[in-house]
């Protein structure tokens, strides 16, 4: 059953590579301190899909240092870019700022004109 | 008592510092001493306030993300070279800073200089063997 990873219509085309958010939110778990409150943007602004994920902080991750909150920015970047086969950009965002899943999550923001 | 710094998190869009400033406005806390390292997507305030407990409470009751750590404060003379007297001691005794700012006393006789080196102990440790006053709380918030 491993190989069943979300429902079709989640499914996402990102540079021709099929995407579900559930494999996302398992890279975030995999993260230790991160909680698992992501928000996936996609634009297309050349010719390319770039994807930015949002995460937001925790009490856990935040440091006084910016090399911390970089280091841990770098160590989501590396699970998820494992998890899906693509780079993507990850930006910390303040606690409880994302939108909370009332039924069915919005979790992906796709800003292609497709 | 050590001299504590309240950090958060902030994120890099309109309002947000005024929000967090308003909150410590209301709470009639004063700011003895700030600064803001700022990164293209988030930032992180740093505070020195004569009651951080307090400040703490109220921020994060307001849902900021806020931390409480030590750092280190020095009275350093307000004249040229202070300040490179002070780094040349933890240059020798081989000790980063990860940060730092700096405020004049009221008395306009000495800076106070707000250290953060890897290790606060350290840090201290190395001052205090050159010679060094190390600031308590007392000295910093009663400003």
């Amino acid at each position: 059953m491993d190989r069943i990873t979300g429902r079709t219509d989640d499914m996402l085309k990102i540079r021709g590579v099929l995407i579900f958010p559930s494999q996302i939110e398992k890279a975030l778990l995999e993260v230790k301190g991160v909680e698992p409150h992501y928000q996936i943007i996609v634009t297309r602004p050349q010719h390319l899909d770039e994807i930015e994920v949002q995460v937001e902080t925790s009490k856990k991750i935040f440091s006084d240092e910016v090399k911390q909150l970089e280091e841990v920015k770098k160590k989501i970047e590396k699970h998820i870019e494992n998890s899906i086969g693509l780079r993507v950009k990850v930006t910390l965002v303040e606690p409880k700022t994302l939108p909370r899943s009332e039924g069915k999550a919005k979790r992906v923001i796709d800003k292609r004109q497709l | 008592m050590e001299v504590k710094q309240i950090s958060l998190f902030l994120e890099n869009k309109k309002g947000r510092l005024w929000e967090a400033m308003d909150v410590l406005a209301k709470a009639k806390i004063n700011i003895r001493a700030l600064s803001i390292a700022d990164t293209s997507d988030f930032g992180i305030l740093r505070l020195i306030v004569p009651d951080p407990d307090k400040a703490k409470k109220v921020l994060t009751k307001s849902n900021f993300t806020v931390r409480e750590n030590d750092v280190i404060a020095v009275g350093v003379s307000d004249k040229p070279g202070g300040l490179a007297g002070i780094l040349k001691i933890l240059t020798d005794a081989d000790i980063n800073v990860e940060y730092m700012y700096a405020f004049v006393e009221k008395s306009g006789e000495k800076a106070i200089v707000v250290l953060r080196t890897d290790s606060i102990s350290n840090g201290k440790k190395a001052l205090k063997k050159a010679g060094i006053t190390v600031l308590s709380s007392r000295d910093v918030y009663g400003l």
